[in-house]
């Protein structure tokens, strides 16, 4: 790669890798050693690309794209390996946060299917609409509504009535 | 389900993504950085050797038999070399390739065997510029990964390590403005696995580029060892990505143009200079 173009790839790596970072800390349900190997994997892969981005139209869209690839590749790796994550060590450590709303939809997230906590993370973290969730997964609209309205409900009958409670403290 | 819950929901992920910052921002973008030019290693290990007209007579038979020239054997017995007609640059305004067609012409030009797991992807159906497809191959005796991946312009040019490393081989030919190179190694660069990957990349004379891969294992990493080499011959290989069958691939895959005063990728083209750092930092 050439050097202004190694620059400028530097320039989107720092300028994403927070956003990424906290992608792949919900996507990986608090897993924060997980999240940092995923942005790796993620940046990896746009250094593989940059350069012919420009028809690509966003390269952050992209990169994000490329990171629930990355995880859902993770996932289908080590299925046979899975290991529930009752008590995850980071997921009360961070400073300033609300600790329980922190371990509680973690912890929540954390059991959910990965393609069901992708939809979420996608639909209500990252704010992409039902298309864009759908080309992120290579799957259809129609799939993406159907996961979507399971996942949610998925998630409500772990969280019970806590998440409210847990926002409005 | 109500409304108020994905409200909910949508404050409450937002909340707790804002605690998550990297312990170390600039590592994490550094090792991100590393891991990129290893893959792009893996992805180059193609050659432009002085040393490629001998080699490229022995091929070029099967080269000008098959994409460069358009001839519909694939792997056979080499036809008489011709001036080759490239195929047509993509400059689709849309993305024709799909996945299904990726993968139908990537399970035909498999040798005769069991075909597991087969998938393809191409731009028509993600948002991704390269064509894909991978199965696992079966010839009989046992299953190894296969992938195949197509992309419009070729990465840039790579020499063959040199020396090369323990256990690994190395060729190119360079034909009518093609090249083609052949390499066989291991999926660790430290043999910490006995996984074998072999590759055969080829690069047409306009700057389309054809990569094969495969392993000695039904997955990539993480899966055990299930034959003592890949399964598909250095003949076989070459066949696959000179064939001619995917040219209507190569036409339909998007236009993306090479960032200006980028020759890497071009055959016989100037390397970039970072290109060549990467080779000397090993293969990858």
């Amino acid at each position: 790669m050439r050097n202004v173009q190694t620059q400028a790839y530097l320039e989107f790596a720092r300028a994403r890798t927070g956003p990424l970072y906290r992608s792949a800390c919900l996507l990986a349900g608090g897993d924060t050693h997980l999240a940092e190997d995923l942005v790796q994997e993620t940046l990896g892969r746009m250094y593989l690309v940059w350069g012919r981005t420009s028809k690509l139209g966003n390269p952050a869209a992209y990169a994000q794209t490329v990171l629930v690839r990355a995880f859902l590749t993770h996932r289908r790796r080590r299925s046979s390996a899975e290991r529930p994550i009752a008590e995850p060590p980071d997921l009360a450590s961070a400073p300033g946060g609300d600790a329980a709303l922190r371990i509680t939809l973690l912890e929540a997230l954390a059991r959910l299917a990965p393609k069901d906590r992708v939809v979420l993370v996608l639909r209500y973290w990252e704010d992409r609409s039902i298309e864009e969730t759908a080309a992120a997964m290579d799957t259809t609209p129609g799939a993406i509504r159907t996961r979507c309205v399971r996942a949610l409900g998925r998630l409500r009958d772990e969280l019970g009535g806590e998440l409210a409670d847990l926002i409005a403290h | 389900m109500p409304v108020e819950f994905e409200d909910e929901l949508g404050d409450a992920l937002h909340a707790v993504a804002d605690t998550f910052q990297p312990d170390d921002p600039h590592a994490l973008v550094g090792a991100g950085h590393l891991r990129g030019r290893r893959l792009r290693r893996r992805r180059t290990v193609t050659v432009v050797a002085g040393t490629a007209a001998l080699a490229a007579v022995a091929v070029g038979g099967v080269l000008a038999g098959g994409l460069v020239q358009g001839g519909g054997r694939t792997g056979g017995v080499a036809a008489a070399p011709e001036r080759p007609k490239p195929a047509q640059p993509g400059k689709a305004a849309t993305p024709a390739v799909t996945g299904k067609q990726v993968a139908r012409i990537f399970a035909g030009l498999l040798p005769p065997g069991e075909v597991t797991g087969l998938v393809g992807y191409g731009p028509k159906d993600r948002p991704v510029p390269d064509a894909l497809a991978s199965a696992v191959f079966d010839d009989g005796s046992g299953p190894g990964l296969v992938e195949i991946d197509l992309q419009r312009p070729a990465n840039p040019v790579e020499d063959c390590p040199r020396p090369a490393p323990a256990g690994t081989w190395c060729s190119v030919t360079h034909v009518h403005g093609g090249t083609l190179a052949l390499f066989k190694g291991y999926e660790y660069p430290d043999h910490r696995s006995d996984v074998k990957e072999w590759m055969a990349t080829f690069v047409t004379s306009d700057d389309a580029q054809i990569q094969l891969s495969q392993w000695n294992a039904p997955e990539e990493k993480g899966a055990p060892v299930s034959r003592p080499t890949p399964p598909l011959t250095v003949a076989q290989m070459t066949a696959m990505v000179t064939s001619a069958k995917w040219k209507p691939v190569l036409a339909g895959l998007p236009s993306t143009d090479r960032p200006q005063g980028d020759k890497g990728g071009a055959p016989g083209g100037a390397k970039a200079p970072q290109a060549k750092a990467d080779a000397a930092a090993g293969n990858g």
